[in-house]
């Protein structure tokens, strides 16, 4: 069967459409950039607060993939946490070189307040959590942004920054205490 | 009963911190140009050091073969040029006079 037939149906896995990419077959790997490009994007935009950092990040994470796909091993970890590993690493590499993010990207944030009020509320609660978050130890803030914003589970964190599900555990738990207390201290 | 390395958020009750998590999300950016642009830099598949050095071993092999076969052929044609008396002894049987000669 050849790569692009392989790949017809519309519940073909992730694996499989990567070994068709691998194989040079680029409709397959367009098929992949819709499953996983939201969720860059979402984790990129959380974490740097930039949609164009966010974009960048998400085109060069997904280019590594078409790049890395012959090495692609079958007994490793999953592609999705493969992508999610690598757009981290990305990240990580970018706060490094410019910061924590500064300024409110209002423009970039959910707003379905119905009054300028309720908008102006809604901007603030994002800021707000946007530093609490700026001021936590990077995989703390890591894994609780995989946890809450991705819907994760603790083993699907474990596989995307290469621990187990005890230290997963005991980083969302200070994770949680940590950004609690930020949130609490910048109200008070 | 959910084992502990498979709980996520939604298994848990909704605190202040899922709440905010989940109201201040970033708008979902447009896929389709960040989509095309992706689609336009991936460079052509070319053969990985993985899958060429297979290939260059076979060439390597074929190429051996072909010099082992031009010096055998090359060993081959002083034989046919000038035959030695074990040549002229099989020629020989094919041919009268020379079996005649032959002791």
């Amino acid at each position: 069967m050849a790569a692009g037939e392989a790949t017809e149906a519309s519940d073909v896995s992730d694996e499989r459409l990567l070994q068709a990419a691998a194989a040079g077959d680029r409709s397959a790997f367009a098929r992949l950039l819709p499953r996983h490009l939201p969720r860059i994007l979402a984790l990129a935009q959380r974490l740097l607060g930039s949609r164009a950092e966010a974009e960048d990040i998400a085109q060069e994470t997904m280019l590594r993939l078409w790049r890395k796909a012959p090495f692609w091993k079958r007994d490793g970890p999953a592609v999705s946490a493969w992508i999610y590993a690598v757009a981290l690493t990305l990240c990580r590499r970018a706060w490094r070189r410019r910061g924590p993010p500064t300024s409110a990207l209002e423009e970039d944030l959910v707003d379905s307040s119905p009054s300028p009020a309720e908008a102006a509320e809604h901007r603030e609660r994002a800021r707000r959590l946007r530093e609490a978050l700026a001021r936590l130890p990077p995989r703390q803030r890591e894994a609780l942004v995989l946890f809450y914003d991705h819907g994760l589970a603790m083993n699907e964190i474990g596989e995307t920054m290469g621990i187990g599900v005890h230290a997963v555990e005991s980083l969302l738990a200070r994770g949680r205490a940590r950004l609690r207390r930020e949130l609490r201290e910048e109200r008070g | 009963m959910i084992q502990i390395g498979e709980r996520r958020a939604s298994d848990d009750p909704v605190d202040e911190l899922a709440e905010l998590f989940a109201a201040t999300r970033p708008t979902p950016i447009p896929l389709s140009p960040i989509e095309r642009r992706i689609l336009s830099a991936i460079a052509p598949r070319v053969p990985s050091p993985a899958e060429w050095i297979p290939g260059a071993r076979l060439a390597a092999a074929a190429f051996a073969c072909a010099i082992a076969l031009g010096v055998g052929l090359g060993a081959a044609l002083p034989l046919a040029e000038e035959p030695d008396a074990l040549e002229l002894a099989v020629l020989g049987t094919f041919s009268g006079d020379l079996a005649a000669e032959w002791p």
